[in-house]
């Protein structure tokens, strides 16, 4: 597993927040750099996945916390090497 | 995605037709047009009858539903991540909107635009 980048820590953010926040923060960040993102949104595990899909950034590691499997995951996104 | 061409038909075309009629509707179409263009699609949010109005200045910015951000502030973040508004002009024209009126990021269309859009293979969505 690669160590992050940077961590975007987002606890009570969900759809209308969150894959705006991870795109914006993404842009901070150079192409081979990998953000994890810390989210107890249910619903992340099925939208951070095709928010990386559309934008083709690749999601490398999904970590789920087995102590609250309906809620806390830890992703991993890696900045594709041809972002502007 | 940013496109500089304002009526060039997009790749997503999410219309709404609410205004402060009714503000979760009003809200949907900047909420789901934001994550869109975040996910860099092409998109445009295309407001007809009521909701021509949120694509004028101030108007939307104390419409709220629930816990949502207000409508203005989508909007913005909507036209900043890329986003285009499409206002139709068949219907800014009775409410006396002209593009003088329109935020940053909107511009008054005509149904060739949307015609051009849908022919073009738009995907669409309505609230």
């Amino acid at each position: 597993m690669t160590a992050p980048t940077r961590t975007l820590d987002a606890p009570g953010l969900a759809c209308i927040d969150l894959t705006p926040l991870i795109a914006s923060t993404m842009r901070d960040l150079r192409p081979g750099d990998v953000l994890e993102v810390r989210t107890d949104d249910p619903a992340a595990r099925v939208g951070v996945p095709a928010w990386c899909r559309l934008t083709g950034n690749p999601l490398t590691d999904t970590i789920a916390d087995t102590t609250h499997p309906d809620d806390n995951t830890a992703f991993h996104i890696t900045k594709k090497e041809n972002a502007t | 995605m940013t496109t500089t061409d304002m009526t060039a038909p997009p790749a997503l075309l999410i219309q709404g037709t609410h205004g402060a009629d009714d503000a979760e509707k009003a809200t949907l179409p900047f909420i789901v047009g934001n994550v869109s263009a975040t996910a860099d699609q092409d998109t445009v949010v295309f407001l007809t009858s009521e909701a021509v109005r949120l694509a004028t200045r101030g108007y939307a910015d104390d419409i709220t539903f629930a816990d949502h951000p207000p409508a203005g502030k989508v909007l913005a973040e909507f036209v900043t991540n890329g986003g285009r508004v499409w206002a139709c002009g068949a219907c800014t024209g009775p409410r006396g909107i002209t593009a003088e009126d329109l935020v940053e990021g909107a511009a008054i269309v005509t149904a060739a635009n949307l015609t051009e859009a849908l022919v073009g293979g738009a995907a669409t969505v309505a609230f």
